[in-house]
């Protein structure tokens, strides 16, 4: 087949995307959270 | 830690919360004094959550709910109260091992 | 700080000095003072981290703790959920904690955050603020977020109200739009990587996309989750966006089409600050291709769409 230049729509095409992002941060954190609370016995 | 909020902490009055903060436990009565060191309490958790989660490009409720999961892993005694992943007061018992919300890792 | 700023004001740190002069005479006892505040830090019961405060304050009642209008200080770090630099505040220390905020601008991504005037209550479980943001530059936001594989040029600006509360800063349906005549989008990660159809196309098109006109609407909290919806309009400067299989002209084949038309709305909803820690992994593309011509049926590229948008006719081609 021949790709073929279309001549541009007048109309946009619409495009409508929907992103969604889950990701387990807490996991990353513990190592801080154990930090937070040695440093600050006070507080907890 | 603050002898008031530990002796609030014995008397069922506080308990640590599943967002990382201290919580009132509903129908206890807390003196103009104790809701002072509380609320004293929290603002400094939330300032060490939120300068820690800056450095880390982490969010603050998740640093805070990162700290929870520690506290309700390892610092909540025998007796004292605290509030679920689900917002309902529990207390801790020889028999009910505390609630560790369902965001934590073992 | 007295006793009653307990649960108020925390974490007061800092060199600061005081000279007052208190005046009794039989019938009135006045007095006044200056503090000099030398980078100074502390922690309000709505915003959790205030650094580096620098002024001097005169106090016309020590009693009160009040002061004349105009009192002038700089404060090298907000952050109630991210962090605004550089402050330049003045402001009226009115009776029973009240503070008149006369005048408030922070730097913030190569542009400007500004306070409309308000009076806030110290120690207030709530404190509403108007914030406008003035020739803040694309790049420099996406990188003030943090956000990966994303390059954007022009400068947006936009107001919107923030709520803050003991635990959150929550925005209100801030909006944010391209105040120049228009910029370049360049999405460069992989997160489009295994789509395919419409998304495929989008993600060609998002390599360098000239748009004319953008908007940014932000809704939620600083420390939590934020739903941001981006707009775009424009069209794709880049390389040819191959439609592939999708648009097969009969007896054609594959088409190459460069300088299509897009409508771009994308929908984000994360955490917000781990939005940087994750390239954005579509989960859930719908798009509405509509034929640029010929074949006249609609292509829907289903995969468990939640946002139905109205199918659009034949006749009707993607105009908003």
């Amino acid at each position: 087949c021949i790709p073929v230049q279309i001549q541009a729509p007048d109309e946009p095409i619409e495009i409508n995307l929907n992103v969604n992002i889950r990701q387990e941060v807490i996991v990353r954190l513990e190592r801080d959270a154990e930090e937070l609370l040695q440093q600050n016995e006070d507080l907890f | 830690n603050d002898s008031a909020l530990s002796a609030a902490r014995a008397a069922g009055q506080i308990g640590e919360q599943a967002d990382g903060y201290l919580g009132f436990v509903p129908g206890a009565t807390i003196s103009a004094d104790l809701r002072g060191r509380v609320e004293q309490n929290n603002i400094r958790r939330r300032a060490l959550y939120t300068q820690r989660a800056t450095q880390r490009s982490a969010s603050v409720n998740e640093m805070a709910a990162a700290v929870a999961c520690e506290v309700f892993q390892g610092r909540i005694a025998v007796g004292e109260r605290y509030r679920n992943e689900g917002g309902q007061w529990r207390q801790r018992t020889a028999s009910n091992p505390v609630e560790v919300p369902g965001f934590c890792t073992d | 700080i007295t006793e009653q700023a307990r649960g108020m004001v925390e974490n007061m740190r800092g060199p600061a000095s005081l000279n007052a002069n208190i005046l009794w005479t039989r019938d009135a006892i006045t007095s006044n003072g200056r503090v000099g505040l030398n980078g100074v830090s502390l922690a309000t019961s709505t915003i959790p981290v205030v650094r580096d405060v620098r002024g001097e304050i005169y106090f016309d009642n020590l009693f009160e703790l009040t002061t004349p209008p105009g009192q002038q200080i700089t404060v090298g770090e907000l952050n109630p959920g991210i962090a605004v630099h550089n402050g330049r505040v003045s402001f009226q220390l009115l009776p029973e904690q009240q503070v008149s905020i006369e005048r408030a601008e922070f730097d913030f991504a190569s542009g400007i955050l500004a306070m409309a005037p308000t009076t806030i209550r110290l120690g207030a479980e709530e404190t509403q603020f108007i914030l406008t943001l003035r020739d803040v530059d694309a790049a420099e936001l996406i990188n003030t977020f943090e956000i990966p594989d994303l390059a954007a040029t022009g400068t947006v600006e936009g107001n919107f109200p923030l709520l803050l509360t003991r635990r959150s800063a929550f925005i209100q349906n801030g909006v944010l739009r391209a105040s120049t005549e228009g910029g370049t989008i360049a999405y460069t990660g992989n997160a489009g990587g295994d789509a395919a159809g419409p998304a495929r196309i989008a993600f060609d098109a998002l390599r360098n996309f000239r748009y004319d006109a953008l908007s940014l609407t932000l809704d939620g909290d600083l420390n939590g989750e934020v739903v941001s919806s981006i707009e775009f309009s424009g069209h794709n400067a880049g390389g040819a966006v191959d439609l592939g299989q999708i648009a097969p002209i009969p007896g054609v084949g594959s088409v190459t089409v460069r300088g299509v038309p897009f409508d771009f709305n994308v929908r984000v909803s994360a955490p917000f600050r781990s939005l940087a820690q994750t390239a954005a992994t579509i989960t859930d593309p719908t798009a509405l291709l509509n034929r640029a011509q010929g074949d006249d049926s609609e292509d829907e590229d289903q995969e468990g769409a939640t946002e139905r948008t109205e199918p659009v006719d034949q006749g009707g081609p993607g105009t908003r």
